[in-house]
């Protein structure tokens, strides 16, 4: 065994990237040079992961020779920013030798330098995993062939522990450390601490830049932090909270060394710490966990302005058939057209279409504004011979759903079209000035109109006010107009119209105020 | 030797072929600031262009056919759109197919604006995945919709996202036919000159390398995943799963419903993800290849062309490259009758050659014509070619001016394939027709069910001119009976 090993290492020792790799220069451009460039920096000016100097690339070969012959899916951070791809697998499409002659290409170009593989070495790599049925995700692959150890940015790093149960920054002039620790790995690394809740930490050191100017700091953590650098304050995340709350600050640095200070602290629950520094594109960690902000996609917030505005897209908090509605003065919904009926209404700003229209788009995406009112899981209308035990979570096939489309008014709004168990539906919410929408819906009938179709309004909790209107939650009150057509209800399903229709032509009249 | 140094230079003058001497490529500039990242493109009356965009938005250009395009307008005529693949104009109505529906819209009155949309039929599920795209065709003869629907994350079928991986007709009252099973992850649909319906199926699960499917009515197209929904309907019955590491050729004689790929494009040789169809009948205003099948190309952001014919009831044919250059990765396709060829591209989510995140251009036959192989046709003894032009009857009736190959994909429920089972087949015998326009070849060695790579770079045309492209691909799925 230690025989075949010594052999193994020297094979893989004996081909210079230089004489080999030539021949995988064409396999790469033929079968990677679309997504990671000919150039090895990515294509798209950075909207795919580079190879040149990438830390992916470097140290054990098996890592990236697994992503070739697996694929790898879902989020991943190379050289200090963070994908969310999918690179299909090529192991049953290139032979152990294509793909040894295109690791061995791209292990030894563009700055790189590490040793070539042959295809000896891919043959094993395949028989390891040939039970690896699906793509592999970032963290499954650096668990088993971990990323070569590097050592963090920050110099004679002291950490410094208080116990308390702090909620907001304490004042450490007048707190009495636990435990003062030497961090040599160089990150803010709360594992290394072994304080699980109500603990404060003080992390001071130094750091090196090489060129001065301007740079940006990304501050995350769970509970509070804030960050000093060379005695000034850059930024601050206040208070209890999760991650996700990044905060930036910007500090002009000079060539040479800066001295940081991080302050923290733990209440009790999640913790994490993140805090990165940019100077252009370029990104240094202080910690082993990114910035969250650094992974979100680009903000294209959908701006409403004299004109109703429509998004067809996945709308978190409703189904996949949404129809966004972004009206003047600030009022927005999200119609159903799975379900016939109004998923989500909310205030303030309509949507952010970064998250689809970035990338490729997967993903619900949540409403832009505050105080957002869920109507509701489940179908808009259910048929009732005598009392419903619980409102129906799917369609009721009797019914014939079908949503029929919409037409737009000479302001953008538009009035849904659609038909259940025969009765065609025309619904028109309309902003009214202020806080309030207003929805007209007008139902046509057959001869013989089936009598036991029931609409809700609202999800469960809603509560009667009295003379036909109700506290939705959020608040949002609903007033029905009062009309022979339906006769209106709290239950614990939420508000629902008994629609007693007539032949022909029925109308219902609603009003949404906001507090 | 003077006489040795005037054929060398010949030969060199020869191998330099430009795609520039036969078609020229123009850039149409788009509306400042806007993203449009095409994914469908409509000829309106008029002269009039529609384009749809993955963000959603319909763009209408005019100038798109004038001489000088910086002079072309825009205006935006729908917004808020599901990333749409597939319009088309008829009556007054712009339809669309888009991820959630078949849609129908128009300007009601008079200002270029969409007023009203009409959901003509929805008759599969969306969940929220991003794969789950939806492509349509223009209206077949009888007025219907094709649809072809990408598998939920192109390798699973969701129970919430019924019908992912079929295709359906869609009457123009909106009545939804299931039509075929077994798709995997399309990159376009559309016709041959003969109206069958064909989609780009791309290489993932149970499909080897990419290729040319035909939605032959009833068929199952190959990947099983998406079987689970036939309790849904009583149009197709379930076809069954394919044993796993077998061949497309193999599970044929066990599958009854199964289509096998039209023309396989193989993973590299011929681009790596294919895209929209479209059949070229312009009779001649788009060079020498009417009647032809064009197939776009996003990764590699490029155009091929196939010639299709039915052997036995079976569809098969060639593929060969034939226009590149594009700037991002070429998705819609579409081609006028003066012989305008309007190409739309993105890269977003899935890189390209061409390296722009988007582009929209229009290629134009110069008049002069290429020296090509534009047929490839099976015969009983081997293929007899046709060429656009005349053949050097000394190089072309020269066995050794052919080299071939030939192999085939496992079809298995992993991912892609290697080329496997290779084959040597060998020209024996070329026979120059009198008008030197085809070439008949005695082949030994054919292998039903397998790629054949023909590379007849060692023929001239009588010119002295090489072969703009010299290698091609034929599908063997029938011998001729």
């Amino acid at each position: 065994m230690a025989i075949r090993k010594i052999l193994l290492f020297s094979l893989i020792g004996s081909f210079s990237p230089l004489t080999f790799g030539m021949e995988g220069k064409a396999e790469y451009e033929m079968f990677c040079g679309a997504c990671h460039n000919p150039d090895g920096k990515g294509a798209g000016e950075g909207a795919f992961p580079p190879l040149a100097g990438s830390e992916w690339v470097k140290g054990d070969p098996e890592r990236m020779i697994q992503v070739v012959l697996h694929g790898l899916e879902g989020p991943v951070s190379v050289s200090g920013k963070s994908y969310n791809l999918a690179m299909p697998p090529q192991g049953g499409v290139l032979s152990n030798e294509q793909i040894a002659a295109i690791v061995t290409y791209v292990r030894g170009s563009w700055g790189n330098k590490e040793k070539g593989v042959d295809a000896q070495f891919v043959k094993k790599a395949r028989e390891r995993t040939a039970s690896q049925q699906k793509m592999w995700k970032a963290n499954q692959l650096l668990d088993k062939w971990p990323l070569p150890s590097q050592k963090g940015p920050v110099e004679h790093l002291i950490a410094t522990v208080y116990k308390g149960e702090f909620k907001s920054m304490p004042d450490f002039s007048k707190l009495e450390p636990s435990a003062v620790e030497e961090e040599a790995e160089g990150y803010f690394d709360l594992s290394n601490l072994g304080e699980k809740d109500h603990f404060a930490v003080v992390w001071e050191g130094e750091f090196n830049v090489e060129n001065g100017g301007d740079y940006t700091f990304q501050l995350d953590s769970d509970d509070g932090a804030r960050l000093f650098v060379n005695g000034e304050k850059v930024t601050e995340v206040k208070g209890i909270g999760a991650m996700g709350r990044t905060r930036e600050g910007r500090v002009l640095l000079e060539p040479g060394v800066s001295k940081i200070r991080l302050e923290y602290f733990e209440y009790k629950g999640e913790e994490g710490i993140a805090l990165g520094m940019r100077k252009g594109k370029q990104w240094v960690y202080f910690t082993k966990d990114k910035t969250k902000k650094s992974s979100a996609p680009p903000s294209i917030p959908l701006v409403v302005k004299d004109e109703a505005r429509i998004y067809r897209n996945f709308i978190k908090g409703t189904t996949a058939r949404a129809i966004g509605v972004g009206y003047p003065g600030g009022v927005n919904l999200a119609f159903s057209a799975d379900e016939l009926g109004l998923g989500l209404a909310w205030t303030g700003d309509f949507i952010d279409a970064g998250l689809h229209w970035t990338g490729r788009g997967q993903g619900f995406q949540s409403p832009g504004g505050r105080r957002v009112l869920g109507f509701g899981v489940g179908p808009a209308f259910a048929l009732s011979a005598g009392e419903l035990s619980q409102w129906p979570k799917a369609w009721q096939n009797e019914l014939k759903p079908r949503f029929r489309g919409y037409v737009l008014d000479d302001k953008r709004q538009p009035e849904f079209r659609y038909e259940v168990a025969g009765i065609q539906f025309f619904d028109k919410p309309e902003a009214v000035q202020g806080r309030e929408l207003v929805r007209n819906i007008k139902l046509l009938a057959g001869d013989s109109p089936p009598q036991d179709i029931r609409m809700r309004l609202s999800a469960g909790g809603a509560k009667s006010l009295g003379s036909h209107s109700f506290e939705l939650g959020n608040g949002v009150r609903l007033e029905v107009a009062k009309c022979d057509s339906v006769q209106t209800k709290v239950t614990n399903d939420g508000v629902i119209l008994e629609l007693k229709l007539k032949p022909g032509e029925n109308r219902i009249g609603l009003r949404y105020v906001w507090k | 030797m003077k006489r040795g140094l005037l054929g060398a230079f010949a030969v060199m003058s020869g191998g330099f072929v430009s795609a520039e001497e036969y078609y020229q490529t123009e850039v149409i500039p788009t509306p400042e600031g806007e993203f449009l990242e095409l994914g469908s493109i409509a000829l309106l009356p008029e002269r009039r262009v529609a384009v749809s965009s993955r963000r959603g938005d319909i763009w209408i250009c005019e100038g798109a056919y004038e001489e000088d395009l910086s002079k072309v307008k825009w205006t935006k005529f729908a917004e808020g759109l599901h990333e749409p693949f597939g319009m088309f104009w008829r009556d007054g109505w712009l339809w669309l197919t888009q991820r959630p529906e078949v849609t129908k819209i128009r300007d009601l009155d008079g200002d270029w604006r969409a007023d009203e949309f009409v959901t003509v039929a929805a008759p599969w599920g969306i969940n929220g995945n991003y794969h789950e795209y939806a492509f349509g065709t223009d209206p077949d003869k009888y007025g219907n919709v094709w649809v072809a629907l990408c598998l939920t994350g192109s390798g699973a079928a969701a129970d919430d996202s019924p019908f992912r991986g079929w295709g359906f007709r869609i009457t123009p009252d909106g009545e939804a036919i299931p039509t075929v099973n077994g798709i995997r992850s399309p990159g376009g649909i559309g016709f041959n000159a003969a109206g069958d319906t064909f989609y780009c199926d791309n290489q993932g699960l149970w499909n080897g390398s990419s290729s040319l499917k035909h939605m032959k009515i009833g068929g199952f197209m190959g990947n099983p995943v998406g079987n689970k929904y036939a309790s849904l309907q009583n149009v197709l019955k379930d076809p069954g799963t394919p044993e796993s590491g077998s061949r497309i050729e193999s599970e044929r004689k066990k599958i009854k419903e199964l289509v096998p790929p039209a023309v396989v494009f193989p993973h590299g040789l011929i681009g790596q993800s294919p895209t929209g169809v479209i059949p070229e009948q312009t009779g001649g205003q788009f060079g020498p290849f009417s009647g032809q099948t064009l197939v776009g190309e996003q990764t590699h952001s490029q155009v091929q062309r196939v010639f299709l014919e039915k052997v036995n009831g079976v569809y098969q044919g060639a593929v060969w490259h034939f226009l590149e250059g594009y700037r991002s990765g070429i998705v819609p396709l579409r081609l006028s009758e003066d012989g305008t060829l309007f190409v739309g591209g993105t890269n977003r989510g899935w890189a390209a050659r061409g390296g722009k995140p988007f582009t929209f251009e229009r290629t134009r036959w110069k008049g002069k014509v290429p020296f090509e192989m534009k047929e490839m046709k099976l015969t009983k003894d081997g293929w007899e070619l046709t060429f656009t032009k005349p053949v050097d009857a000394a190089t072309a009736g020269n066995p050794s001016s052919y080299q071939m190959a030939a192999w085939t994909y496992i079809y298995q429920k992993s991912y892609g394939s290697p080329q496997v089972d290779q084959a040597e087949p060998k020209v024996v015998k070329a026979e120059v027709a009198a008008d030197k326009l085809s070439v008949k070849l005695t082949v030994e060695g054919r292998v039903k069910g397998h790629v054949h790579e023909l590379d007849a770079s060692g023929i001239k045309g009588a010119e002295g001119s090489a072969l703009w492209h010299p290698k091609c691909y034929y599908t063997i799925n029938e011998w001729i009976p």
